[in-house]
């Protein structure tokens, strides 16, 4: 499995180094107080795994790489456990440019640094869990076009909704400060849960399948 | 030894009224292959040679049958049969934007081959295969031939007891062919047990010890060049095979 790990990391390797320069710039903007952005980036280290899907694709490698002494569990484990190393690499990198970019700027806030990168963190972890099955049983082409369906239908309806029922929320201050501790501290554990069961319907879909 | 006992292999199709239609890719195989054997696995398109490979290498799960490698099948024993063999095809592309030196390494790490052998070998394989002027070009700029001494060489790497060469010389000129052909030879001087399909059937006569005609899924002659030859009434395999099946209606006549 290490193997399969470090070929991944070896593809996106050149990738991940432009990634890291785009982080730079952006976390000139935390001089600004605008230390957000630079977490942004993170959702790119999806985007840069995803192109491993495709590579394997192209080279048509599920056969190479079943062939393997990995087996297939090995090759589904290998490609979260890549996909999590990227992800937090670059959120350090994000999280120590922001902190030095907050010092020279006199504004820096490490709790709120703290939290955006859990939140960051959270959101990149849901967006795998959901996209990762989805390429396993649909290819990475029908796999994008699923995730940008699901993400658009739940926010169109959520909107549906809301406008339809003219609801309009009236949450008192207590109750939005508990939901930010929330937010922060239990929201990453269902996240986390969330991602368990992701890697084992991914394990379930690949090892059905026939190269 | 490698042995495989009644393998089948079912799939389906979908016929020109759209009905969904069951067939056996390989219906019955059962083959044994010694140690330093090269074993020819013959027969035209479609005939079921990748089927029966992609099984023996672990890539595809047989309907019905086992194969066993040293004793060992693959409910059981997976990783340590695939450590054993070598499995190429030449229908997989590889990692063009790696070097050759990459990807060797790549699988090198994958089979666990320690850094200290790893750098030894990859040196030895790239002499002994003619790589050493393209060993750090990206793997998509090189030649067809190029590439499949590059796929020989992954394969070379954590060095095998048994390799399941796919059509290995499918597409590739006379010189290349010959570089694949050579390095048959000598892996089964090392006693390595070779599994060669291919529809070259001069080929096969060239380097096979035993050959499988296979046809529609089923073995339709086995046995050696010579006595396959001398059954067949013929002088080559290409003709023995013609006299075991009738173009017209594809069915096996024997004399």
């Amino acid at each position: 499995m290490i193997g399969l790990i470090k070929k991944d990391l070896f593809i996106v390797a050149r990738s991940l180094r432009s990634l890291l320069v785009v982080i730079m710039v952006f976390s000139i903007l935390a001089l600004d107080g605008k230390s957000e952005f630079s977490f942004f980036c993170i959702y790119m280290s999806i985007a840069i795994m995803m192109s491993t899907f495709s590579y394997d694709e192209f080279n048509k490698s599920d056969a190479f790489i079943v062939a393997l002494p990995n087996g297939k569990t090995n090759a589904v484990k290998a490609k979260y456990v890549a996909t999590l190393i990227i992800e937090i690499i670059v959120l350090i990198f994000s999280f120590i440019l922001s902190v030095i970019g907050g010092i020279i700027g006199k504004n820096l806030d490490i709790l709120e640094l703290v939290e955006l990168s859990l939140y960051t963190l959270s959101g990149v972890l849901l967006t795998q869990a959901i996209f990762y099955p989805l390429i396993y049983k649909f290819g990475v082409e029908k796999g994008r076009i699923g995730i940008f369906i699901s993400i658009f239908s739940v926010a169109i309806l959520g909107n549906v909704i809301i406008n339809g029922l003219n609801f309009k929320l009236q949450i008192p201050n207590n109750v939005l400060t508990m939901l930010d501790v929330a937010g922060v501290y239990i929201f990453p554990m269902i996240v986390l849960g969330l991602l368990v069961l992701s890697y084992f319907l991914s394990k379930r879909i690949y090892s059905k399948k026939e190269f | 030894m490698l042995e495989v006992k009644d393998l089948r292999k079912k799939f389906v199709k979908i016929t020109k009224d759209k009905k969904k239609v069951e067939f056996y890719a390989d219906d019955g195989i059962s083959f044994k292959a010694e140690k330093g054997q090269v074993v020819g696995v013959l027969g035209p398109n479609g005939a079921g040679k990748t089927t029966l490979l992609r099984m023996i290498g672990g890539i595809l799960e047989p309907t019905e049958g086992t194969v066993l490698i040293d004793n060992l099948n693959y409910r059981d024993n997976e990783l340590e049969i695939k450590e054993r063999i070598a499995y190429l095809s030449g229908n997989t592309k590889i990692y063009n934007t790696l070097s050759c030196y990459e990807l060797m390494k790549m699988c090198g790490n994958i089979y666990g081959v320690s850094e200290k052998d790893l750098e030894k070998r990859i040196k030895d394989i790239s002499k002994k295969l003619n790589m050493e002027e393209f060993l750090y070009n990206k793997i998509g700029n090189l030649s067809t031939g190029q590439t499949q001494r590059v796929n020989i060489a992954r394969c070379l790497v954590h060095n095998p007891s048994y390799y399941i060469l796919d059509e290995a010389t499918s597409g590739l000129d006379i010189i290349s062919s010959q570089v694949i052909l050579n390095f048959i030879k000598e892996e089964k001087k090392k006693g390595k047990t070779i599994l060669y399909s291919t529809h070259y059937m001069e080929e096969a006569e060239n380097i096979c010890d035993y050959v499988i005609m296979i046809n529609k899924g089923v073995i339709i002659k086995e046995g050696t060049p010579e006595d396959i030859k001398k059954s067949t009434k013929v002088t080559n395999l290409r003709d023995a095979f013609f006299a075991l099946i009738d173009e017209s209606d594809g069915e096996v006549h024997e004399k």
